[in-house]
């Protein structure tokens, strides 16, 4: 399953909704010479927007995913 | 007899003292973190019948995916976590030969998924925390 916005977030036709995405990724790592030790993260900020009939606000849903890293 | 035996013996840990000395054992540990964590625990924050997709949005923020049934939408949330050991014994000097290799990976996923009816009320979900099946080695 894609979880950083490969893919798009609906596949609806005709859908009333608004997605934005900031994709960002960190690594962090020790290289010694016998030992090393990675860790990688990937974290969104991701904004959907719902519309309603008339075009206006009906919900929206936001995550700052970036504030993690 | 005694002597013999003493000294092929000595001879056997000159030859393997060296032969150990060439090897070498390496580690490596690697730790991949995808999405974001789901923020709450479903089953107290959602309740079937009458949380709305509003609702949801606020509590979860955006899902990952969003699916269209014929009778209501379907959203999806994930967080992957994947943890990988490797340890490892070689000889890189003469034959360069890979002597052992151990290697340990794991990878699970927080998943929650809930289908709303067609007026945007939550019908029915499914969660699970498999991120806390993971070892730390």
């Amino acid at each position: 399953m894609d979880l950083v916005g490969d893919e798009p977030l609906t596949n609806y036709p005709f859908a009333n909704i608004l997605s934005y995405q900031y994709n960002r990724g960190s690594v962090r790592g020790i290289i010694a010479i016998l030992f090393y030790f990675v860790e990688w993260t990937v974290k969104s900020d991701r904004l959907v927007i719902f519309f309603d009939e008339d075009e206006k606000v009906k919900y929206y849903g936001f995550d700052k995913g970036t504030d993690e890293l | 007899m005694a002597l013999i035996k003493g000294l092929m013996n000595c001879n056997r840990t000159f030859v393997l003292i060296p032969l150990l000395m060439t090897l070498t054992c390496g580690c490596s540990i690697g730790r991949i973190y995808k999405g974001s964590e789901i923020r709450c625990d479903p089953n107290e924050k959602i309740k079937i019948g009458s949380t709305t997709k509003g609702e949801i949005l606020e509590i979860f923020g955006p899902p990952i995916k969003i699916q269209k049934q014929y009778d209501g939408d379907v959203f999806v949330y994930a967080y992957l976590q994947k943890n990988s050991s490797v340890l490892t014994i070689e000889e890189p000097y003469f034959t360069n030969m890979l002597i052992f290799e151990y290697t340990r990976e794991q990878q699970k996923m927080d998943g929650l998924v809930i289908l709303f009816d067609k007026n945007g009320v939550v019908k029915n979900f499914g969660f699970q925390k498999g991120t806390k099946e993971l070892t730390v080695y």
